[in-house]
């Protein structure tokens, strides 16, 4: 195991951000976390990163203790917190040849780690840091967290702020280091990058509310789950959870996930529709996502009893 | 230990990009040197001479001239009476009058106490000081001219008590002429190489902590001693090149002397410059923000600039703030620069100094240092 961890716990005075997360992440996996703002997200990433000491707890990264051997860990590791913090009036090139000697290492003995995020940034690397956009900042910050071939890669939100293009092509290469055997703990307030990680845990209110691999969270997901297509979805919510057996009427992009405790009956379920003055609407079964999973459990949680 | 050479090597490379960085480090200080010299002086000249003469003779009129010769007086006006010459004072039209009554000649001639009048200005208590003791001395020497010279005689007895014939004259040493700017330049050299490593030396450490970079380093296997030193040494060389310059600056437009050994003005220089950045850093430490950072370098160094004996000597402050010029490495390294420059004070002469400049920086660095690994990991 690269990551084992197990009873973390951080407290800012009265306030308890992480209370007692246990995982365990692999070489050669991406590990995914996500969870509302302020779930305690960054600050399970600093405990992990050594950049805090949890108050309780503890466990390895990359196969050394947390709080005793924290040097050897940090020589190991890769990190690109939230916000991008690499010197922007440097250019590309110094700030890469910088990281490399504070981890001792030549950008020309491991370029070839680097080779297929630094790549594009090749034509710019006289440029400032702080001139680049928002993708390529985030491919120098990547290649700077990699260029000392670290055995597990920590990434805090690493596509906010991020085209949609440019995060397919981040996915790609992250894909590409998982190849070479890195653990990659992944922190993505977006839920179609969750989906796309070895295995996922969904944090809330400093604890991880469940994990597994994306598959089997799904297969968990312990309601019945509708869609309807209408016009102006949001005028027919109310309606909905006015319903006796809808549990959730929530928007997903442009239809309505409904949620219900037991099966619904299609036939009855589209009558009643039209007799409610919901006409041209379509009702039909869906596979649920991670959103909606995510949305199920935060319930549950709020009211164990299901209600 | 080739690490801190990379952190110094960025350190510079950020510093000489910044536009802004430059004019501030180099320009601003020597302009300041340039004006600060000139302008501060306790030199008083040109006081606005009034005089209410009602003797008309010729004794009072060669009193009169007198005073004007010296060079320290302008006359600024005539007045018939009291209330003449307190109008004049009213409307700052004379810094000081000179009364000479009717009998003023008369009483000479015949032996008797003649009396002046001095009327000074005290709005500005310096001031009026310093113009009624140079009034006074000149009318002494003009008595005492007199008497020698034998156009007045003095009655019988009377000579023992009213002149004292003794002739008390100074030599200054190490500053002949009393120039001020000689006094002057080697300390608000001193202040200006102080005043910069402080202030940039706190705001480049919270620098990184505003941007978040400190963070990204905190990750890396580099300890802190190193980041912190990577910071701060940039400005020692900084502070010693602005230190170059203006020595350069004090020799070539002030002519101000330079008595002692450079090695040993550089070597108190290079330590002072430690001792601060020691304390840039313990200030760094209390602020998340550069804007925060200036305003509590900002108010160590007021304190430390006006107790620092630049202007007034710390030897006539009270005990206490004596005693705080302890710790006030600008007050050592003004009292060093000037020993040296103008007293060519070598090493063995300055040693308590060095021990005393040393015991500054490791007291201010080990105290920064424990706050910045209690603040950080």
């Amino acid at each position: 195991m690269s990551i084992q961890v197990h009873g973390l716990v951080k407290r800012y005075g009265p306030l308890t951000a992480v209370a007692g997360v246990s995982f365990e992440v692999a070489a050669g996996e991406i590990f995914g976390l996500t969870g509302p703002d302020g779930a305690g997200k960054s600050s399970l990433f600093r405990m992990l990163t050594t950049l805090m000491r949890p108050d309780e707890g503890g466990g390895k990264v990359v196969g050394f203790d947390m709080l005793d051997e924290f040097l050897e860990i940090r020589r190991r590791i890769g990190y690109m917190p939230d916000v991008f913090s690499l010197y922007e009036d440097l250019t590309v090139r110094e700030n890469l040849n910088f990281f490399a000697r504070v981890f001792g290492v030549r950008i020309e003995d491991n370029y070839h780690l680097i080779r297929e995020v630094y790549e594009p940034l090749k034509p710019f690397e006289g440029r400032r840091a702080g001139h680049l956009s928002g993708g390529m900042k985030q491919k120098l910050a990547l290649s700077c967290a990699l260029i000392h071939q670290p055995q597990a890669l920590f990434l805090d939100e690493p596509t906010t702020g991020v085209d949609a293009v440019s995060r397919k092509e981040f996915w790609d290469i992250l894909y590409r280091i998982r190849a070479r055997g890195v653990a990659i703990l992944v922190a993505t307030p977006y839920m179609d990058e969750a989906a796309r990680c070895d295995r996922l845990a969904l944090m809330q209110q400093g604890r991880l509310l469940t994990q597994g691999t994306p598959q089997a969270l799904l297969e968990s997901y312990p309601h019945h789950l509708y869609a309807i297509e209408v016009a102006q979805p949001w005028r027919w919510l109310e309606l909905l959870r006015s319903h006796p057996k809808v549990h959730r009427a929530v928007l997903a992009g442009e239809v309505i996930h409904v949620s219900s405790l037991e099966p619904l009956d299609l036939t009855y379920m589209r009558q009643w529709l039209v007799d409610s003055g919901v006409t041209a609407a379509n009702f039909y079964p869906v596979q649920p996502d991670i959103e909606d999973l995510f949305i199920a459990l935060m319930d549950q949680k709020a009211h164990p009893t299901g209600l | 230990m080739r690490t801190i050479l990379f952190f110094i090597y960025k350190e510079l490379l950020q510093i000489f990009r910044n536009k802004a960085m430059l004019p501030l480090l180099f320009v601003l200080p020597l302009v300041q040197l340039l004006i600060l010299s000139h302008v501060a002086t306790n030199e008083v000249r040109e006081l606005k001479l009034a005089v209410q003469d009602s003797d008309h003779s010729l004794l009072s009129k060669m009193l009169v001239d007198k005073l004007l010769a010296s060079g320290y007086f302008l006359l600024s006006g005539l007045s018939a009476n009291e209330a003449q010459s307190n109008v004049l004072l009213d409307r700052d039209e004379a810094d000081l009058v000179i009364v000479i009554p009717p009998n003023f000649s008369e009483n000479l001639w015949q032996g008797r106490t003649a009396q002046v009048q001095l009327l000074a200005n005290a709005i500005n208590s310096m001031k009026a000081g310093v113009a009624v003791s140079y009034a006074a001395a000149i009318v002494g020497d003009f008595q005492r001219q007199l008497l020698e010279e034998g156009k007045v005689i003095l009655p019988q007895g009377a000579e023992v008590a009213c002149v004292s014939r003794s002739d008390v004259r100074y030599q200054h040493w190490f500053n002949a002429g009393l120039d001020y700017k000689t006094f002057m330049v080697p300390g608000i050299l001193a202040v200006l190489v102080s005043m910069l490593t402080l202030l940039l030396g706190a705001m480049n450490v919270v620098r990184e902590r505003e941007i978040g970079t400190q963070e990204q380093i905190a990750v890396t296997p580099v300890r802190s001693y190193i980041f912190v030193s990577g910071k701060l040494l940039p400005f020692l060389f900084i502070g010693l090149t602005e230190l170059t310059i203006g020595l350069g600056i004090a020799k070539l437009i002030f002519h101000t002397p330079t008595e002692g050994s450079l090695s040993v003005l550089y070597l108190f220089a290079a330590l002072t410059i430690m001792a601060l950045l020691g304390l840039g850093l313990l200030i760094s430490n209390l602020a998340d923000t550069q804007q925060q950072a200036m305003f509590v370098a900002w108010f160590f160094m007021i304190i430390f600039v006006l107790m620092s004996g630049l202007f007034t000597p710390i030897e006539s402050m009270p005990l206490w703030a004596q005693r705080l010029t302890w710790f006030n490495p600008i007050a050592q390294l003004v009292a060093i620069v000037r020993l040296n420059m103008l007293k060519g004070a070598s090493l063995v002469e300055v040693w308590p100094y060095l021990y005393h400049v040393l015991a500054l920086g490791l007291g201010y660095g080990m105290l920064a240092v424990f706050f910045f690994r209690k603040r950080n990991v």
